[in-house]
C-alpha cells in the first residue's frame, strides 16, 4: 500500500503540488478561526445555580433554598455531582456533570427541574443559572470612576450609587451586546434605591404600622391603561398614570386617615435615596470605585471578544455624562498576545534553526527547500486538524511542538534521495532521463520509507500515555498531545506525497552530494573516540550505568511541581481576614491596603474586588478580597531586571504591617484555576457527611486530633463553617400569644424594620429602582435600642420588641457546605516526607478505630490522593504497555529482540541528559518535564534505530562484525548527529525565551535538549559497544 | 554481561515510570494555597500585637485612657401626653336660667375668679355670674346669649400650665422603674426634663403599667394626646473606672479591650458591670490610667485572629 501510495504520488507530482496549495488554502481558513488563548480552559462541565435571597443567613438559605433545589437536581442524566454552599443572602449550587457532557443541554435539563418547584421555594426567591462561561471566562474589566471635580446635573459629587447607576444603566447594556460576551458582572457602588425610613415614635403616634406604609405605597405607585374610546372616527387612548416619580411624589402618598386628617408618608418617615445593603465593593487605588467585568461565552476566542469589548467601551465613553472615566484595569489580550508572541517566537526561531541546519548538513539547496517546506505545511494541516477538534493554540497545546521532530522523516527520505541521485549521477555520468529520475526517487523513498514511518510511529506512541491522563492534568495534556500528534502524521503524509514529488520534480539539475565540512571534521574526531572506547568497553559501560543511577538519585532530590506556573505579569493578592468582618470595615481595610501598595514605582494601578459580585460566580464572604495589582511594563521599573517573584515577596512584605489581613499570594488566571479545581485541594481530604453542624464539627476536630498524632501530617485543618456573629431575635411564644401577635407578624416586622421590605418600584424613563422601607440607619445600627423597638398590635397599641422577643448575640454558621444533597465539613492534610497511599490507609484505620461516629453520620475519603492514585494505576499500566508496544514495533522491524532491547537502552541512557540539564537550571520536576521525557523516548529510540539498522546491515553483508560496528557507526554519524541536531536546535529558542509564557515551556524544552545530547553521545558510543558484546557470542557459536 | 541484557530494559522501564509517576505526584505537592492558614504571625501569640505607630495612626487606632466615670442607664417609653384633671373645670349655670352674657370665647386666657357668664335665674330671676375656677384657657362654650342654661356644661376652662404623660411601662421594664427617676420627654421637635411622679397600674386591663411624670407647659408647647417618647434614666452611678463601648471585642466568647504600650497592644479580659449605650462599668481586668484602644479596635480583633482567617473556595 505504501508502495503505490508512494508511486501515485511520484506519478502524479503535478496533482501533489495542487493538493499543496489546496492545504495551505484550509491552512490559512482555519488559522482565522483558531481560538487562541493563554492557557487551556480546565472548567468541567458545570452550571452555577445562584439564588440571591436578601437576608436569608446561611442556615435559611440552606433550609429554604438549598436543599429543595438540591433534591430536585438529584437523579438528572449525567449528573457527576452536585455541591452547594449556603452563605448570607445566597444558595450557590454547583452542578458538575460528566465530561463530555453538552452544557447546553445540561442547562436544559436543570431548567426543566428548577420550573418544577419554584412553588416550593418562598415566593420572589428565584434560582437563576450562571452565565454561560467558563472559569476562564472573565476575560475583561473595568472601572467606572469620576473625575476630581466633576459633578452631576444638581450639582453634588458622584458617590458610589451614582457610579453604579452610570454602570448599570448607560455601559452594561451596550457591552452586553457584544458578540461573545455572554454577561457584564458588576461589582461595588450601591444600587439605587428609593428609601422610606419612618420614624417609631411618628408612627405610634399616628398609629401607623410598617404594614400600613408598604400596603399605601404598593397602591398608589401605578399606571393603567384602559382601552379607547372611538370618537368622531378617531381612537383615543386611555391611560391613568399613577407612577410615583420623585421624592416629593412619594412624601405625600397618603397613609391612611386620622379624624379626618390624612397622614402622608412625610408625617411619619423620611424619603431619600439609600444605599442598598450591598454584599460586595470594590476599590482602586485606595477609592471605592464601580467595577465591571466582561464574562465570556464557553467557546468563544478571549482574545477576540475581549478586543471587541475593548473597542466598544471606547464607543460606550462618548455617551457618558462629563467627567466620568471608563478605564480598562484588566484585558486578557495583553497576556494573549504576550503568551501567543512567545510561542510564535519561540517557533519561528526554531523552525529557522532546523532550516540552517539542514542547509549546513544537507549541503544542497533545493533538497534543503524541500525539507523545511515541511515545516509550514504540517503546522498549518496542524491548525486545520486543531480548529476541527477544538483545540485551541495555547502556550501547552503549542509547547511541544518541535519542528526538529517534525522534518525527521522528510529529512532521512531527502537525504537519500539525494545519496542516489548523486549516485546514480555519478555513474551515468551526467542528466538522468525523466523516467529514470522517478524511478530512482520511488526506490530511494520506498528505502527508506519504513525505518522514517517506524520513528514518526514511535515517537507518536509515546505520547499515548498523556492521554490516558484524565481531569485537570487531562484537560492540560490531551491538547498538547493532539497537536504533536497531529503535527506529526500530517508530516508523515507530507514525508509520503509531497516530499518525493517535490524531489521527483524539482531535483532536476546536478546533484552534487559532498559532505560538508562540520561533518567531515566530527567524523575525523569520532572515528578514534570510538575505537578508544571499544577497547575501554568495561569502563564506558559502567560509566554510563553510573550515570544513568546517579541521575535516577539527582531526579528524587529535584523539587516537584504540577505545571510550571505562567507568569501572568499580574499579581492577585488576597486579603484574609476574620470572618464577621464587615463590608464597610473590609473597604476600610482594603484602602489602606490598596494606598500601601500603590506607593511601588513598579505599580500601574491596583483594584480589589471585595465580598461577592452581582452575579456570584465568585461568591468570596465579605471578610475576603481579590487585590489585583497590575504593573507597568518592565522597563519602567526602577531595576528592570528584578524577577516577579521578588517584587511580589516585597509588595507581600511591605503589607504584613497592616493589622488584621492575612495574605495569600497568586495571579489572576491561577486564581480561577485554583477555584476551579477547588472541592478538596489538599493532599487527603476527609469529608464528614451528616445532618447536625455541632456534631459534624466535633467529628471533624476529632479526626482532626487523630491526624494530627500521625507521622507526615502537615497543615492539617478543619473547615471554617463557624464564627458568623448573629443577633438572633428569638420571639417569646406566650407574650406573643397574650398581646394577639403571632410570630410571622413579629418577624415580618424585624424584618422591614431592619432588614427592609420592597414596596414596589420606581421608573426613571428605562432605568428601575427598588422603593424600600426600613428604619433609619441611626436605629438600625443601634443594638441595645432595638429592645425598645415598638411593635404594632392589632388594635393599634403597642408593646416594645423586648416584651414579646428576646435578643441574643452569638456566633453562628457562616457558611453551609454540602455535597451530593448533605451537609459535609473537610479536614484536609498535606503529608510530607512519607508515601501518601501508606499514610491515608493508616489515616482511614485509626480514625475507624478511634473516633466513634454517631448514626447517620458518615465519612468519605477524598483529595488529591484519589487522582494521584487513579493517575498512578492508570500510568503503571500505560508506561509499560506503551514501552512494550514500542518494543514490538522494534522486534518487528529488527525480528530480534536482542537488538530491540539494545536500542531501548538509549531511553534511560537520554533520560539522564534531561534528569542534568534540569538539574543544572535548577528546575523542578514538573509534568512538562515529564512530557519532555517522553519526547526525549521517542527521539532515543529514532537514533538507537537508525544505528543499529545498518550496523546489522553492514554485519551481514560483511560478517565482520567489529569493522561493521564502526564502519556502521561511522557512515549513520551524519543523520544521527543531523536528527539530534534538529530537534534539539528546534528547542533551543524555547528553552532560552524570557517571555510571558516562556516559564511554561522552558522545562520540556531543557529536558529534550539535554537528553537529546546525551543519548547522542550516548547513542555514538554505548550502542555500538553493547551491540558489540550482544552479538560476540552469537559470533562465537556460528 | 548476559544479565545486563535484562536489566538494561527493566531499569529503563522503571525510570521511565518513576519519572513519569513523579510528574503526577507533583500535584500532590502543588502548590498547596491553603498553606496560608499556618502562616502564624510571628508576634501575634500570647494575645499581643506589634503596629507600627504610623500605621495605627493611619489605621485610624486610636487609644484612650481608662478612668471613672458615670454610668447612666436609660431606658425609652412611650406615652400619650394628658392634661391633669384638677385642672380642668366644667362650668355649669348653678340655677337653669337665661343666659344673659358670656364674656369668655373659646382660646381666651382668664383668670381665676374672673366673671365668664351672667345667667338670669328661671327660678328666682336674679342675675348671677359665674366666675373662672382656675386660670386657663377657655376650650369649649355650650351657651350663647338669650339661650337657655340648663344641666350643660357652659364653658370649659382647662389650664395646661403644667400637663401629664403618661407613659406604658410595660412588665420586662416595670422592675426597673420607680418614682423619683428622671426623664427625658421627647416629641419630634421638643424636649423637657421631669421626674417620675406616680407609678399606678392602668385600669383598662392592659399589662403595662403607668408611669405619671408632670410636664411644664407655661409656653404652651405640650398638647393633650401627643405621643412622648421617654427615656427614664434607671440608673446613674459615678464608678471608678469604665471603658468606652466602642473599644470592647469579643474573642471566644470573652469580651476584651487591648491595652497600648508603645506600639504593642496587648489582650485584656474584661469583667462588666454595669453599662449604658456609650459606657461600662469594668470591675476587673483593667487599671485607671491604662491606655486602651477605643476607636478601631476591631483592627486589632482581626488582627489576633486572623492566623486562623482563610478563605475556602
Amino acid at each position: 500500500m505504501i508502495e503505490s501510495i508512494l508511486r501515485l504520488s511520484i506519478e502524479r507530482r503535478w496533482l501533489m503540488i495542487s493538493m499543496t496549495l489546496i492545504l495551505i488554502g484550509l491552512g490559512i481558513w482555519s488559522y482565522q478561526k483558531l481560538p487562541i488563548d493563554a492557557v487551556p480552559d480546565i472548567t468541567n462541565v458545570q452550571v452555577q445555580i445562584n439564588t440571591g435571597a436578601p437576608g436569608y443567613s446561611p442556615l435559611e438559605a440552606e433550609q429554604r433554598i438549598t436543599f429543595p433545589v438540591e433534591t430536585a437536581l438529584a437523579g438528572i442524566p449525567k449528573l457527576s455531582y452536585t455541591r452547594s454552599l449556603s452563605r448570607y443572602g445566597l444558595s450557590q449550587v454547583t452542578v458538575v456533570f460528566e465530561e463530555g457532557t453538552d452544557l447546553y443541554f445540561a442547562r436544559n435539563l436543570i431548567n426543566e427541574r428548577l420550573g418544577a418547584i419554584k412553588s416550593t421555594l418562598p415566593p420572589g426567591l428565584e434560582p437563576e443559572m450562571g452565565p454561560i462561561t467558563t472559569g476562564l471566562g472573565e476575560i475583561f474589566m473595568y472601572t467606572v470612576e469620576a473625575l476630581p471635580g466633576a459633578t452631576q446635573a444638581d450639582g453634588s459629587p458622584y458617590a458610589a450609587t451614582a457610579l453604579r447607576e452610570i454602570q448599570d444603566w448607560i455601559i452594561k447594556p451596550q457591552l452586553a451586546l457584544v458578540p461573545g460576551v455572554t454577561e457584564i458582572n458588576t461589582i461595588g457602588g450601591f444600587d439605587k434605591q428609593y428609601h422610606v425610613t419612618p420614624n417609631p415614635r411618628q408612627m405610634l403616634s399616628f398609629g401607623v404600622s410598617m404594614n400600613d406604609i408598604n400596603q399605601a405605597l404598593l397602591k398608589n405607585n401605578d399606571n393603567r391603561g384602559a382601552g379607547y374610546i372611538e370618537r368622531n372616527g378617531q381612537q383615543l387612548l386611555v391611560r391613568s398614570p399613577g407612577q410615583l416619580n420623585t421624592i416629593e411624589d412619594i412624601e405625600q402618598v397618603v397613609i391612611k386617615n386620622l379624624s379626618d386628617t390624612p397622614v402622608k408618608i412625610s408625617d411619619v418617615a423620611d424619603v431619600a435615596i439609600g444605599k442598598e445593603l450591598r454584599t460586595g465593593a470594590a476599590t482602586r487605588n485606595g477609592m471605592e470605585t464601580v467595577l465591571g467585568g466582561a464574562m465570556m461565552l464557553v467557546g468563544e476566542n478571549s482574545r477576540s471578544v475581549s478586543r471587541a469589548v475593548a473597542m466598544k467601551l471606547q464607543q460606550v465613553k462618548q455617551s457618558l455624562p462629563k467627567g466620568i472615566k471608563v478605564e480598562a484595569v484588566y484585558d486578557r489580550t495583553t497576556l494573549v498576545d504576550k503568551a501567543i508572541a512567545t510561542v510564535q517566537k519561540n517557533l519561528v526561531e526554531g523552525a529557522l534553526l532546523v532550516i540552517v541546519v539542514l542547509f549546513l548538513l544537507l549541503g544542497n539547496v533545493r533538497a534543503a527547500l524541500i525539507t523545511a517546506a515541511v515545516i509550514p505545511l504540517a503546522m498549518l494541516a496542524t491548525i486545520t486538524g486543531m480548529v476541527q477538534s477544538g483545540v485551541s493554540a495555547n502556550l501547552m497545546s503549542l509547547g511541544a511542538l518541535d519542528f526538529g521532530l517534525i522534518v525527521d522523516g522528510a529529512v532521512i527520505i531527502v537525504e537519500n534521495a539525494i545519496r542516489r541521485l548523486a549516485e546514480a549521477q555519478r555513474n551515468n555520468g551526467g542528466k538522468l532521463e525523466l523516467k529514470e529520475r522517478l524511478n530512482l526517487v520511488f526506490e530511494a523513498t520506498n528505502e527508506v520509507i519504513r525505518p522514517s514511518l517506524f520513528g514518526v510511529t514511535i515517537i507518536t506512541v509515546v505520547y499515548i500515555p498523556l492521554f490516558s491522563l484524565t481531569g485537570v492534568e487531562g484537560k492540560m495534556f490531551h491538547p498538547m498531545a493532539a497537536t504533536v500528534v497531529m503535527a506529526l502524521l500530517s508530516a508523515l503524509v507530507l514525508s509520503l506525497t509531497l516530499v518525493p514529488a517535490a524531489v521527483a520534480l524539482f531535483m532536476t539539475g546536478k546533484v552534487s552530494e559532498k559532505e560538508s565540512r562540520i561533518i567531515v571534521a566530527t567524523k575525523s574526531l569520532y572515528k578514534p573516540m570510538l575505537m578508544g572506547a571499544m577497547k575501554l568497553r568495561g569502563w564506558v559501560l559502567s560509566g554510563a550505568l553510573i550515570l544513568v543511577i546517579l541521575s535516577a538519585w539527582l531526579a528524587t532530590t529535584l523539587g516537584s511541581e504540577f505545571i510550571p506556573q505562567l507568569n501572568e505579569e499580574d499579581i492577585l493578592l488576597q486579603a484574609i481576614r476574620i470572618p464577621g468582618t464587615g463590608l464597610e470595615q473590609a473597604v476600610d481595610m482594603q484602602i489602606l491596603l490598596e494606598e500601601r501598595i500603590n506607593k511601588f514605582p513598579q505599580v500601574k494601578t491596583v483594584f480589589s474586588k471585595i465580598g461577592t459580585p452581582e452575579i456570584a460566580n465568585d461568591p468570596m464572604p465579605p471578610n475576603v478580597a481579590d487585590t489585583f495589582v497590575m504593573l507597568k511594563p518592565r522597563s519602567e521599573w526602577p531595576n528592570p531586571d528584578q524577577t516577579h517573584t521578588e517584587l511580589a515577596a516585597e509588595i507581600v512584605e511591605a503589607v504584613t504591617g497592616q493589622p488584621g489581613n492575612n495574605y495569600e499570594l497568586t495571579q489572576p488566571i491561577e486564581m480561577r484555576f485554583n477555584e476551579l479545581i477547588s472541592g478538596v485541594r489538599a493532599d487527603l481530604g476527609i469529608k464528614v457527611v451528616g445532618d447536625n453542624l455541632t456534631q459534624l464539627l466535633t467529628s471533624a476536630e476529632a479526626i482532626r486530633e487523630v491526624i494530627e498524632s500521625m507521622d507526615g501530617a502537615a497543615d492539617i485543618r478543619v473547615e471554617q463553617v463557624t464564627g458568623l456573629p448573629m443577633l438572633s431575635i428569638l420571639p417569646k411564644r406566650m407574650a406573643l400569644s397574650r398581646y394577639g401577635l403571632n410570630v410571622s407578624e413579629l418577624q415580618d416586622m424585624v424584618a422591614t424594620a431592619i432588614g427592609g421590605e420592597p414596596a414596589g418600584v420606581i421608573f426613571e424613563g428605562d432605568r428601575r429602582f427598588d422603593l424600600v422601607v426600613r428604619l433609619p440607619e441611626t436605629i438600625r445600627r443601634n443594638i441595645e435600642g432595638l429592645t425598645e423597638l415598638p411593635v404594632p398590635l392589632p388594635n393599634g397599641e403597642y408593646v416594645p420588641l423586648s416584651e414579646v422577643a428576646t435578643l441574643k448575640l452569638a456566633p453562628a454558621p457562616n457558611q453551609i457546605s454540602r455535597e451530593n444533597a448533605k451537609r459535609r465539613i473537610v479536614v484536609t492534610a498535606n503529608v510530607r516526607g512519607r508515601d501518601l497511599g501508606s499514610f491515608v490507609a493508616e489515616a482511614k484505620e485509626r480514625i475507624s478505630r478511634d473516633v466513634q461516629l454517631p448514626a447517620g453520620y458518615w465519612l468519605n475519603y477524598g483529595g488529591a490522593f484519589e487522582q494521584l492514585e487513579s493517575a498512578s494505576q492508570r500510568l503503571s499500566i500505560v508506561v509499560p504497555l506503551t514501552l512494550a508496544l514500542i518494543l514490538g514495533l522494534l522486534v518487528m522491524a529488527f525480528s530480534s529482540l536482542k537488538d530491540a532491547l539494545i536500542i531501548f537502552t538509549g531511553i534511560p541512557l537520554a533520560l539522564t541528559g534531561g534528569v542534568i540539564f534540569l538539574w543544572l537550571r535548577d528546575m523542578p520536576l514538573s509534568i512538562s518535564a515529564g512530557v519532555g521525557f517522553i519526547a526525549l523516548s521517542g527521539v532515543a529510540v529514532l537514533n538507537g534505530l537508525v544505528m543499529l539498522a545498518f550496523i546489522r546491515d553492514l554485519w551481514h553483508e560483511t560478517g565482520d562484525l567489529v569493522s561493521s560496528v564502526i564502519n556502521g557507526a561511522m557512515i549513520r554519524l551524519r543523520p544521527v548527529i543531523m536528527t539530534a541536531l534538529v530537534a534539539s536546535l528546534g528547542f533551543v529558542p524555547m528553552a532560552l525565551n524570557t517571555g510571558t509564557g516562556a516559564e511554561v515551556q522552558r522545562p520540556l524544552a531543557t529536558v529534550v535538549i539535554g537528553g537529546i545530547i546525551s543519548s547522542t553521545l550516548l547513542t555514538l558510543f554505548v550502542l555500538p559497544i553493547l551491540y558489540r558484546i550482544a552479538h560476540k557470542r552469537s559470533l562465537v557459536k556460528t | 554481561m548476559t544479565q545486563h541484557r535484562f536489566i538494561t530494559p527493566l531499569l529503563t522501564l522503571f525510570t521511565l515510570s518513576a519519572l513519569i509517576h513523579f510528574g503526577a505526584a507533583n500535584s500532590a505537592f502543588a502548590e498547596s494555597g491553603e498553606e496560608h492558614g499556618d502562616e502564624h504571625n510571628e508576634h501575634a501569640d500570647e494575645g499581643r500585637v506589634e503596629i507600627a505607630a504610623e500605621i495605627a495612626s493611619k489605621a485610624g487606632i486610636k487609644s484612650g485612657t481608662a478612668r471613672s466615670g458615670l454610668i447612666k442607664q436609660a431606658i425609652t417609653v412611650y406615652g400619650k401626653t394628658v392634661v391633669d384633671p384638677s385642672k380642668v373645670s366644667h362650668i355649669r349655670a348653678r340655677f337653669p336660667g337665661t343666659i344673659t352674657k358670656i364674656r369668655a370665647d373659646i382660646g381666651d386666657r382668664v383668670k381665676a375668679g374672673e366673671v365668664l357668664a351672667e345667667i338670669e335665674s328661671s327660678e328666682s330671676l336674679k342675675r348671677y355670674t359665674l366666675t373662672s375656677p382656675l386660670t386657663g384657657v377657655i376650650t369649649t362654650r355650650n351657651g350663647n346669649p338669650g339661650e337657655l342654661a340648663q344641666e350643660q356644661a357652659l364653658l370649659t376652662v382647662a389650664n395646661y400650665d403644667r400637663i401629664w404623660v403618661e407613659f406604658r411601662i410595660f412588665p420586662s421594664q416595670a422592675q426597673q422603674i420607680s418614682v423619683g427617676q428622671s426623664v427625658t420627654a421627647s416629641s419630634n421637635l421638643l424636649q423637657s426634663e421631669s421626674v417620675i411622679k406616680h407609678l399606678l397600674p392602668n385600669n383598662t386591663g392592659q399589662p403595662f403599667m403607668l408611669a405619671r411624670v408632670p410636664l411644664d407647659n407655661t409656653n404652651g408647647q405640650w398638647t393633650p394626646g401627643l405621643l412622648l417618647e421617654g427615656k427614664v434614666v434607671i440608673k446613674q452611678i459615678q464608678v471608678p473606672l469604665v471603658v468606652d463601648n466602642r473599644a470592647l471585642q469579643s474573642i471566644q466568647g470573652r469580651v476584651v479591650v487591648f491595652v497600648q504600650v508603645g506600639n504593642s497592644y496587648e489582650i485584656r479580659p474584661l469583667e462588666l458591670g454595669l453599662s449604658d449605650g456609650k459606657f461600662t462599668e469594668v470591675i476587673e481586668g483593667l487599671h485607671v490610667d491604662d491606655q486602651y484602644v477605643v476607636e478601631n479596635s476591631y483592627l486589632i480583633k482581626a488582627d489576633l485572629e486572623k492566623s486562623g482567617a482563610s478563605h475556602d473556595h
